[in-house]
């Protein structure tokens, strides 16, 4: 019996060792680096901890609402990147161009970066349609996204970027 | 054992065969994207990547990022998109493509959105095209992005992933992801299935045991040519002789093929058979043709043999004219060659802007099983209606001529339908119906007359809102029904319901029911009266929560009967819970329980079922 209790210590002992050697590698998904992970149009944004988030999401907007804000939200954000929107409105036609924004400059490692561009609309200047809002990260087109701009109005593009 | 050295064999074989002819025919791929990251979606047959290089129309594309959804059969390549062939080199914002016809769109953002086309006979072809950018829809691929693939029931990661010409998907350098957990890598892995119709070559769609039904094996053989040929002939083996409690017979094959032929753009043929080993089976060839768009024709020839009894040869023909305002008329015929025969015509039209007429005749003459005798019936029926804003009125007329027992019988109905009518701006409206029936039997100079007349009056309320979330509705009915026999009844009915809202997406709603139906006879009435109240409570919160309970009541006897439960309630990453009970009160227990855990997962649904009365525990994959 003191036998058969030792070697089953032993074994136990044994395993126990083994399993300190071995490890389980579980893979995760894909994480690409300054991933878009969300890019809409909103009425409004909120401070919610160091970050920004919409509020008021939609894709329907009339002249008399006065602005568009397109809210982009990037992962993995791990040195600096420049940021870009470029508005075109219902006949094709750019409107704004914010140019590059820089973001992140101090190369921090972030898990989100959240921006956005407003879109001043002043009625009476264009006519209403699809318009298209483009997001650029160090020059390259990273998403694109259309609302509907509808009203007696129309609009003109003014103030700065983001 | 001769039945385990069978099935052994039988596995053996088919192991060989799958060696020996790929399981899915080798098919050229069209389409091959290599990635930094490359990721599939099999809920959602959705691709997506970054910094992808591929070929296509024959030049090396680069891009930062690329989607595709294969249901659409439609790509986007986008962020610096580069590409090349020979000395050429192109650049853009975007590429559209669609994966069908292998067409692609450059799309870039400057001054103004510019497109231009490539493929298809415009390669090359640069310009604004006016209008603006039709190739870049949005919608399809604003859904598509690494977070909904990651958050898929079962999702792939991959070095490189094909397409074939059947929208199959396949990838090399494998990783499975289940709930965005790794699980297996495999070298190369088919992802998904094709979306489209297998064309031209033979498949072994399935070779499967089953402890029920055996040993099965599905193979297809397909042409496909376009406005010319489509041909697809399938064999279904099931082999049960080894199997322990098989009590039917030991092995089954059945035979299908379906052949059309397009000649030109108005003649079309076709050829269909069937062939079982219970030794039944049937064959059918017809040539159709469109005179003009109002206008068509069909002949066939067809035999079929059923079990145990003798082949039947028909030849049929069946045309159709839709005459506009004149009506439309078909009229069909089969005749078998042992003198049996079917006709019939049917003919409609609208007139008048209120008035529509239908007339229907047939005529068949079919053998009485295996014996000499014929059955021979007429039958005919007319249909008049007249409709209005006020009131409907309708005549029939339906006929039945047995030529073989000599019975006929004719039945004419009238009906007339007073429209709802509506009382104090829409709070009341009334509505009343009434048919009246007539028939006669004839056979052998005897007459058997019999007639019926059902009148409906009915009464609604719209619903009413007394106080603020309290809302009533009341319905009545009476209904009275009279027989030449003298079985009259008297039915009534009432039925009240009330709903209160106690918070948002919360309410209580009540109802009851009274219905009594009386009948008289002479001085006697007898007749049963039915009461039954029944309370339900809902709560639907947003996307979360949605369940209801409900109890009834039988007021007549006093006593509590049945209580149903539906609870559901959404969890986490597309996971719901799902319960449904019954409890009955006269026999105080819990008559059932099914509980579900579901996972949504865009193209099929993964549920654990356990069922309280058949004591199951189920595994489901349901494809949506």
């Amino acid at each position: 019996m003191t036998r058969a209790r030792a070697v089953g210590a032993a074994i136990v002992l044994a395993a126990a060792g083994a399993a300190a050697c071995i490890s389980f590698d579980i893979r995760r998904f894909p994480e690409p680096e300054d991933s878009v992970a969300s890019f809409l149009f909103c009425r409004e944004v909120e401070s919610a901890d160091d970050l920004i988030r919409p509020a008021g999401e939609t894709s329907e907007f009339a002249a008399a609402d006065g602005r568009v804000i397109s809210f982009a939200s990037v992962r993995n954000v791990v040195k600096s990147i420049r940021l870009r929107w470029k508005w075109y409105d219902a006949a094709k036609t750019l409107v704004r161009d914010t140019g590059d924004v820089e973001v992140n400059a101090e190369g921090k490692n972030l898990e989100v970066v959240t921006a956005y561009d407003v879109l001043p609309l002043e009625p009476g200047k264009s006519g209403p349609g699809s318009w298209t809002t483009l997001l650029f990260i160090d020059g390259r087109l990273a998403a694109r996204k259309s609302f509907i701009l509808s009203g007696d109005g129309g609009h003109t593009p003014r103030g700065s970027g983001t | 054992m001769k039945g385990r050295a069978f099935a052994l064999t039988s596995w053996v074989a088919a192991g060989a065969l799958l060696l020996a002819v790929p399981a899915r025919p080798a098919e050229k791929r069209s389409f091959v994207i290599q990635g930094e990251t490359l990721v599939y979606s099999y809920d959602h047959n959705q691709i997506y990547g970054e910094k992808v290089a591929f070929e296509v129309l024959g030049y090396k594309v680069t891009a930062a990022y690329f989607k595709a959804d294969i249901p659409s059969r439609q790509a986007l390549a986008y962020g610096s998109v580069t590409l090349a062939k020979d000395a050429e080199k192109l650049e853009a914002d975007e590429l559209v493509l669609s994966l069908e016809g292998m067409i692609g769109t450059l799309v870039r953002y400057g001054p103004t959105i510019e497109t231009s086309s490539l493929g298809a006979g415009a390669a090359g072809t640069e310009g604004r095209i006016e209008g603006g950018p039709t190739a870049a829809p949005g919608g399809v691929f604003d859904g598509i992005n690494l977070d909904k693939i990651k958050k898929s029931f079962l999702s792939f990661s991959a070095r490189t992933i094909s397409l074939t010409d059947s929208f199959e998907v396949l990838g090399t350098g494998v990783t499975m992801y289940l709930e965005g957990l790794e699980s297996m890598g495999f070298k190369r892995f088919r992802l998904s299935d094709g979306v489209g119709p297998r064309r031209n070559g033979f498949a072994i769609n399935r070779i499967w045991y089953n402890k029920t039904q055996g040993l099965i094996g599905r193979a297809s053989y397909s042409i496909e040519k376009p406005n010319k040929v489509a041909s697809l002939t399938q064999l279904n083996y099931e082999e049960r002789s080894f199997l322990k409690n098989n009590y039917g017979i030991e092995r089954q094959v059945d035979l299908l093929t379906s052949t059309t032929l397009t000649l030109d753009e108005t003649l079309r043929m076709g050829f269909t058979g069937n062939y079982n080993s219970s030794s039944q089976w049937n064959v059918q060839t017809w040539v159709g043709k469109t005179w003009s768009p109002a206008f068509t024709t069909q002949f066939d020839f067809s035999y079929n043999k059923p079990v145990s009894f003798r082949g039947e040869a028909w030849l049929g023909f069946q045309s159709q004219l839709s005459a506009g305002k004149w009506g439309n008329l078909a009229v069909q015929g089969r005749y078998e060659l042992r003198n049996q025969a079917v006709a019939g015509l049917n003919y409609g039209a609208s007139f008048l802007n209120h008035f529509s007429l239908n007339l229907q005749s047939y005529y068949s003459r079919v053998k009485i099983g295996d014996s000499r005798d014929f059955s021979e019936i007429f039958t005919g029926g007319l249909n008049l209606s007249y409709s209005s804003r006020l009131f409907n009125l309708g005549t029939d007329y339906f006929l039945n001529y047995d030529l073989f027992g000599g019975q006929v019988l004719s039945q004419p109905q009238l009906r007339i339908g007073l429209n709802p009518i509506v009382f104090y701006g829409g709070l009341l409206s009334v509505s009343l119906n009434n048919i009246a029936l007539y028939s006669q039997i004839g056979r052998e100079g005897l007459a058997e007359r019999s007639f019926s007349d059902n009148a409906i009056l009915s009464l609604a309320i719209q619903p009413v809102e007394l106080f603020k979330d309290l809302r009533l509705n009341l319905n009545l009915a009476l209904e009275q029904f009279v027989e030449r026999e003298g079985r009259n009844f008297t039915t009534g009915g009432i039925v009240f319901n009330a709903v209160r809202k106690i918070g948002e997406g919360i309410s209580v709603e009540a109802y009851y029911s009274l219905s009594s139906r009386r009948r008289t006879r002479s001085w006697l009435i007898e007749g049963t009266t039915g009461q039954d109240l029944s309370l339900v409570a809902r709560a639907m919160v947003g996307e979360t929560v949605n369940s209801w309970v409900s109890v009834s009541y039988d007021a007549k006897n006093a006593q509590l009967r049945q209580s149903f439960a539906d609870f559901s309630f959404k969890v986490v990453r597309n996971w719901s819970l799902h319960a449904i009970l019954n409890y009955d009160f006269f026999l105080k227990k819990l008559n059932n329980i099914d509980l579900y855990i579901v996972r949504e997962a865009g193209r099929l649904q993964f549920r654990l079922i356990w069922r309280s009365l058949s004591r199951q525990f189920l595994v489901e994959f349901v494809p949506r």
